[in-house]
């Protein structure tokens, strides 16, 4: 089978989209800063860089001379545009190059297309149409094939659809985009697609509507409730007094706009100072009917254009099989509703009117051979540049000079810097033998950037494999860095043992600050011997927390509670390490009364006696656990050294117990040494087979809740499920079992979430609920409730079954809303 | 350094959740008489900075022609010395941690004004 072209590119006079067919599909790239699909079709030169879509459009109205856009109206015209920061001219062919050459940085499947369908408005004549195919040259690609724009979008619904509807027949194009209006007549004979007319209005468009909703409708609001002389003058006028305030009505306007496609009122919020100094604050209430007052005539306008097309071709009205919509601005009622009300034909909304033109180019390229000779395809450039950096690796500005030295052959080649966040990109510029630049820097963060050389033909030359990497705010070169992880002790309810939260990760730069809610897993009784405990401990948090140096301890004791605290209260814990590396802790508990605090400013390493008792019972108690599963699965060497561990847990047992709680001595952190020791041992031994378990238990839930998402999950579990998929090759060798453990816990979520919407799932709860009956707290609400869960059951209603369930849970007693493992170490979970 | 894990496009209903988590922030922030609602969205935002996903306030900060991180309209006729004056929505990051410290990228790009910086 011969290769196809598979790259489509929809060339816009306002915006450019790029799209690739592949096995049956369409995908159509997205900006990767942004996710937006759409690049607006604009270049700008400042301050020596080229500056292409957005970064262009900032400077499109304050700039004229150095921002460029429109320049396809002028294809194949021998006007060019001056650039005054260049000091040259540049042709509408120059500047078509380096749109398309900027779509090619939207494909992130790695491929260097030599091949492309562009396509063209149904008016370019041979000129035009020769200028658009020597941009798509420019642009370094080798094969162009043009297709007209009302084709392309016929293709795309007729790749939509299936059989012959649309064999023999004819219908009309109606594109209406952001800037610009097109329409067309489409005829399909034996097979063949034709465009048979053709009109349009290149300024007209959907930002005319946002506009014309602040003139006649926000601007009058305004001036009934305010002081203002010249309103739209002050707003519109660069030097106008409420300049700045015009983007920000243009963009509420826009936003008003699309909430009218599907509701029948928007509101925009309005905030000015009025000429008397006044703050004038309004919501003003725009109606489906206010915006299509204002509109009217401009839609109107399209309609006769559509009209003059028919008369022009002398067709009727039930000639055309529809009016296939397309372009954003066709998603508004009104341009629907008046075009089908004044010519009386059918509209067809059946594709996605903004990338419609884009997909359809795909489809076609996606049959469309590759004729590309051997002479033809360009050899990977092998570049024999060496470049040398220059930079400071830690800084404390906010940007930082970068200089590279460059050795080899520089002409024609260029260059482009962009920070990997998404927040930086140089631009292009010409690459010399030396290049500088000033690099803007996130604060508190490693910046990283990657550095570009680029051909004529913004083909990559060369990606700098050197990373440039610059530490800003806190790093330093002296910078304190934390020696291992901080964690925070939480009880695992579910497994009836401890497990480590990261609080701060190894080489956090210090002084550093975090924050963590925790509930309260038990009920503390108000004027008790109670606590619970904040416990911190050091040490890598992959390991079972009592292989970590207990670092605080903050106990909340019941004495200090003014009233019970709940089971289920939340924490507020934050904390902070300073530069010298004294740990704060600080607890801020709510329970739903006044409000109280406790702190903790501590050294590091601080032992609780009564703590460390409980932790080595704990201990020994896990060394049993473990030992009488490591023997049911005959794994003798694990037995071996677990009972070389039982004697020395033992013995410590006896002497922590006769620790007193208020020891002054060091006799505690010598035993707590010891107990860390052992359990490291302990985590050693067992881990390996631990995390193997864990990954084999990740994939089984993973495999069983996909079919569950598949089957019955909505959009959002999808891609909560795509989400947590897509991350899995980090967890999953991180050898961290508590990162496994939180990822298989969010999978069960999801698998709860849906199966609560599962008659049979929320059946089977309530039957087991049922044979509680003798235990629920409250007798009489149980009986009531459970009569009324089997008329839920037997009238198919489950909604209210699920509330009869959760309402039957309640009535439980704690301890069998606890698993029967459970167990209460800190206190907070 | 750098995770080379892919980003997912996060749900538009999300980021609008997020816009408007801001704005609230923002009108909270001019009156005297919420300071006892700033812990709650604090603690939202602290929510949400779980999820991975961080508010940054552009306000004041300086913009030029490399920044990608936001869509700017300059106000006035001045082109030079630009800083942001109004924030229409606020740039959203998405946050990964791992072992080596934390890494960020954009996932909303804030909508904002920019004026000439004037000089005191």
């Amino acid at each position: 089978m011969s290769k196809t072209i598979n790259f489509g590119i929809d060339l816009g006079t306002t915006n450019s989209l790029i799209a690739k067919f592949n096995k049956g599909t369409v995908e159509v790239f997205k900006n990767p800063v942004g996710f937006k699909e759409t690049l607006p079709s604009l270049v700008g030169f400042r301050n020596d860089r080229i500056l292409i879509g957005d970064q262009a459009m900032t400077y499109l109205e304050r700039e004229p001379k150095n921002v460029i856009g429109s320049f396809k109206r002028k294809m194949g015209t021998s006007e060019s545009f001056k650039i005054k920061s260049l000091d040259q001219s540049k042709t509408p062919i120059d500047l078509s190059a380096l749109v398309l050459k900027e779509l090619k940085t939207f494909i992130h499947t790695g491929e260097t297309p030599e091949a492309v369908v562009i396509t063209i408005p149904a008016s370019f004549d041979m000129v035009q149409s020769n200028a658009t195919k020597e941009a798509g040259h420019q642009a370094g690609f080798k094969q162009v094939v043009l297709l007209q724009e009302p084709i392309a979008a016929s293709l795309a619904y007729a790749n939509k659809t299936t059989g012959n509807e649309l064999n023999n027949s004819q219908w009309i194009v109606y594109d209406l985009g952001g800037g610009t209006f097109d329409v067309a007549l489409v005829r399909i004979a034996e097979g063949e697609l034709k465009v048979i007319d053709h009109e349009g209005d290149n300024f007209l468009g959907g930002s005319d509507f946002d506009a014309l909703i602040v003139e006649r409708i926000i601007i009058p609001a305004l001036e009934k409730r305010g002081r203002f002389d010249d309103l739209p003058s002050q707003l519109k006028s660069a030097s106008g007094r409420l300049n700045k305030k015009w983007p920000v009505l243009l963009y509420a306007a826009e936003n008003a706009k699309k909430v009218l496609s599907t509701k029948t009122a928007a509101e925009i919020e309005v905030d000015v100072v009025d000429d008397s100094d006044e703050e004038v604050s309004l919501v003003v209430n725009v109606t489906r009917s206010d915006f299509e007052a204002v509109i009217k005539e401009a839609v109107d306008a399209t309609a006769e254009m559509l009209r003059t097309i028919l008369t022009r071709n002398s067709l009727q009205p039930n000639d055309l099989k529809f009016v296939l919509m397309v372009g954003g601005s066709t998603y508004i009622p009104l341009v629907r509703n008046r075009i089908k009300e004044l010519l009386g034909i059918a509209v067809n909304t059946d594709i996605d009117p903004t990338n419609a033109v884009v997909i359809g180019a795909a489809y076609y390229a996606g049959n469309k051979p590759l004729e590309l000779t051997e002479s033809a395809t360009r050899a990977t450039p092998q570049s024999q540049l060496k470049l040398k950096f220059s930079y400071n690796k830690a800084s404390q500005e906010t940007e930082e000079m970068f200089s590279a030295k460059v050795d080899g052959d520089v002409a024609g080649l260029s260059y482009r810097i962009v920070r990997d966040d998404g927040g930086y990109d140089s631009g292009l510029k010409k690459l010399t033998p030396r290049i500088s630049e000033d690099l803007p820097l996130h604060p508190d963060t490693y910046n990283c950037f990657t550095l570009k050389i680029l051909d004529e033909h913004n083909d990559k030359v060369l990606v700098v494999n050197e990373p440039i990497q610059i530490a800003q705010g806190k790093y330093s070169v002296a910078g304190q860095m934390l020696p291992d992880d901080l964690s925070l002790v939480r009880d695992n309810l579910q497994d009836g043992d401890i497990i480590l939260d990261p609080v701060f990760t190894r080489n956090t730069i210090l002084p550093a600050k975090a924050k963590k809610t925790v509930e309260v897993s038990r009920t503390l009784m108000h004027g008790t011997e109670d606590e619970i405990r904040i416990m911190v401990v050091e040490g890598p948090s992959s390991n079972h927390p009592s292989s970590n140096k207990s670092v605080v301890v903050l106990p909340v004791t019941a004495k200090s509670l003014k009233r019970d605290l709940l089971r289920g209260t939340e924490i507020d814990l934050t904390f902070e390490v300073s530069e010298s590396r004294t740990l704060t802790v600080h607890a801020y508990i709510n329970p739903s009364g006044p409000e109280f605090s406790v702190d903790s400013s501590l050294q590091f390493r601080q032992v609780d006696a009564k703590a460390l008792a409980e932790e080595i019972g704990m201990l020994e108690e896990k060394i049993e656990q473990e030992k009488a599963e490591a023997l049911e699965h005959e794994n003798y060497e694990v037995v071996d050294v677990l009972t070389k561990l039982s004697g020395p847990v033992q013995e410590l047992q006896g002497e922590a117990v006769l620790l007193s709680i208020d020891d002054v001595t060091d006799n505690k952190y010598k035993l707590e040494d010891r107990k860390r020791r052992i359990a490291e041992e302990l985590h050693q031994a067992t881990s390996t087979k631990r995390i193997e378990r864990l990954r084999a238990e990740y994939v089984e839930v993973r495999d069983g809740v996909s079919e569950i998402v598949k089957e019955s999950g909505n959009d959002i579990e999808k891609r909560q499920l795509q989400e947590i998929i897509s991350h899995e090759h980090v967890f999953i060798n991180t050898n961290s079992a508590q990162r496994m453990d939180e990822h298989i816990s969010k999978l069960r979520g999801l698998q709860f979430q849906i199966l609560m919407r599962s008659p049979d799932f929320l059946t089977g709860w309530f039957r087991s609920l049922v044979t509680k009956r003798e235990t629920f707290n409250d007798q009489v609400q149980a009986k009531n409730l459970i009569e009324a869960g089997k008329q839920h059951i037997e009238g198919e209603d489950f909604d209210r079954l699920l509330e009869v369930n959760r309402r039957l849970f309640s009535l439980l007693p704690e301890r069998e809303q606890e698993s029967k493992d459970m167990r209460h170490f800190t206190g907070i979970s | 350094m750098t995770m080379d894990v892919k980003i997912i496009e996060p749900p538009k209903a999300l980021l609008s959740a997020l816009s408007q988590l801001y704005d609230l922030e923002q009108k909270m922030l001019k009156r005297d008489d919420l300071t006892s609602l700033h812990r709650n969205v604090g603690k939202m935002k602290d929510a949400f900075e779980e999820l991975g996903y961080r508010i940054e306030d552009p306000q004041g900060q300086s913009y030029n022609e490399t920044r990608v991180d936001l869509e700017a309209s300059i106000a006035g006729s001045s082109t030079e010395d630009l800083v942001v004056t109004e924030v229409i929505k606020p740039i959203i990051r998405y946050v990964m941690r791992d072992s080596s410290g934390e890494y960020t990228k954009v996932i909303q790009r804030g909508v904002v004004v920019v004026e000439t910086r004037i000089k005191n």
